[in-house]
């Protein structure tokens, strides 16, 4: 006896997942601004971690200075992680923080 | 205090007068948080402003049982360099002694760097007659060099108070009668006499550091 292929096919029932929307999200990386750490400094680490140029780093640099704080990064939390711990090692203030999609 | 640049593998210190020596020796102590907490949290930062969304515990410990561990033994690590670099400052040999020596080696100091030197009355009275020294760095230890510059900077801004803002708590102002110390606060914590001592030590640190940007750190960047 044949069984048609719609008798074969078992419905299941559907199951609500939750997906950590959280780990998608990416992370920013600030660089704050401290009234010790020189301006070339700033501008030099910035060009060697990141391979930015001078102009951009010299931006990012005068944004931390004249607003108080810059993002200097985007992306993976991971990635981020690894950005604020050699922006840190350099004692360049800076932290990470996750991108406000509001 | 001059710096220069002395060939593809160093640089260094010339014309170092016995206190400007005294203050790269001073690098290890001011570089020191010990004592001052401000000092300590901005050295050792944590990665996250608000410890994000409360579940970060585990997160923020780690990074504070490893990654600034691992910081602090870095720091520890480059302030040594200085310290054992510094064991290297000789003293300058006068020109009519290095001209009249003979063995061509004119650029060589042979009297080695003397923590009990005493002025005698003419070199007391007549500065220019003291003795100089001058300190070879390899370029390898420029960034521990520069690294424990910047540390003793950041602690002695946390320490003294030298900063409100972007703005220095003290400085120099000039008056009839020449140049006035200024305190723009009224932090009590450090004497005042401290805290003008660690304000030049913050100028003087911060130059060396703004010579080694232009001089030598920035080679290779295009």
């Amino acid at each position: 006896m044949n069984r048609t292929p719609s008798a074969a096919i078992e419905t299941l029932p559907e199951v609500e997942t939750e997906t950590d929307e959280a780990l998608d999200l990416p992370w920013n990386v600030l660089v704050l601004n401290d009234p010790v750490n020189l301006m070339s400094y700033v501008t030099l680490i910035l060009r060697r971690l990141f391979g930015y140029s001078e102009e951009k780093a010299a931006k990012l640099m005068l944004e931390v200075h004249q607003v108080g704080r810059s993002v200097v990064w985007t992306g993976a939390r991971e990635q981020a992680e690894f950005y604020v711990q050699q922006l840190q090692s350099h004692q360049l203030l800076s932290i990470m923080e996750k991108v406000d999609e509001s | 205090m001059k710096l220069i640049r002395i060939g593809p593998d160093s640089w260094g210190f010339t014309r170092l007068s016995e206190d400007e020596v005294g203050l790269l020796r001073d690098i290890r102590g001011a570089a020191d948080t010990a004592g001052c907490q401000e000092a300590e949290n901005r050295i050792y930062q944590k990665p996250l402003v608000d410890g994000g969304d409360g579940d970060e515990e585990e997160f923020l410990s780690d990074w504070d049982d490893f990654v600034n561990e691992s910081f602090r033994e870095q720091f520890l690590s480059a302030v040594s360099v200085v310290e054992a670099d510094l064991i290297n400052v000789v003293r300058e040999a006068e020109e009519e002694d290095a001209a009249d020596d003979g063995d061509g080696d004119e650029h060589e100091g042979s009297e080695d760097f003397d923590e009990e030197f005493e002025p005698s009355f003419e070199e007391f009275v007549n500065p220019e007659s003291q003795p100089y020294f001058r300190l070879e760095i390899p370029i390898a230890h420029t960034e521990e060099w520069f690294g424990a510059l910047n540390q003793a900077r950041l602690v002695l801004s946390a320490r003294y108070r030298l900063h409100q803002g972007d703005d220095e708590s003290i400085g120099v102002e000039w008056t009839e009668e020449g140049p006035a110390i200024v305190v723009k606060d009224d932090f009590t914590g450090e004497s005042v006499e401290d805290r003008v001592d660690a304000h030049f030590k913050n100028q003087a640190y911060g130059f060396v550091q703004e010579w080694l940007i232009s001089e030598v750190m920035s080679e290779g960047l295009s």
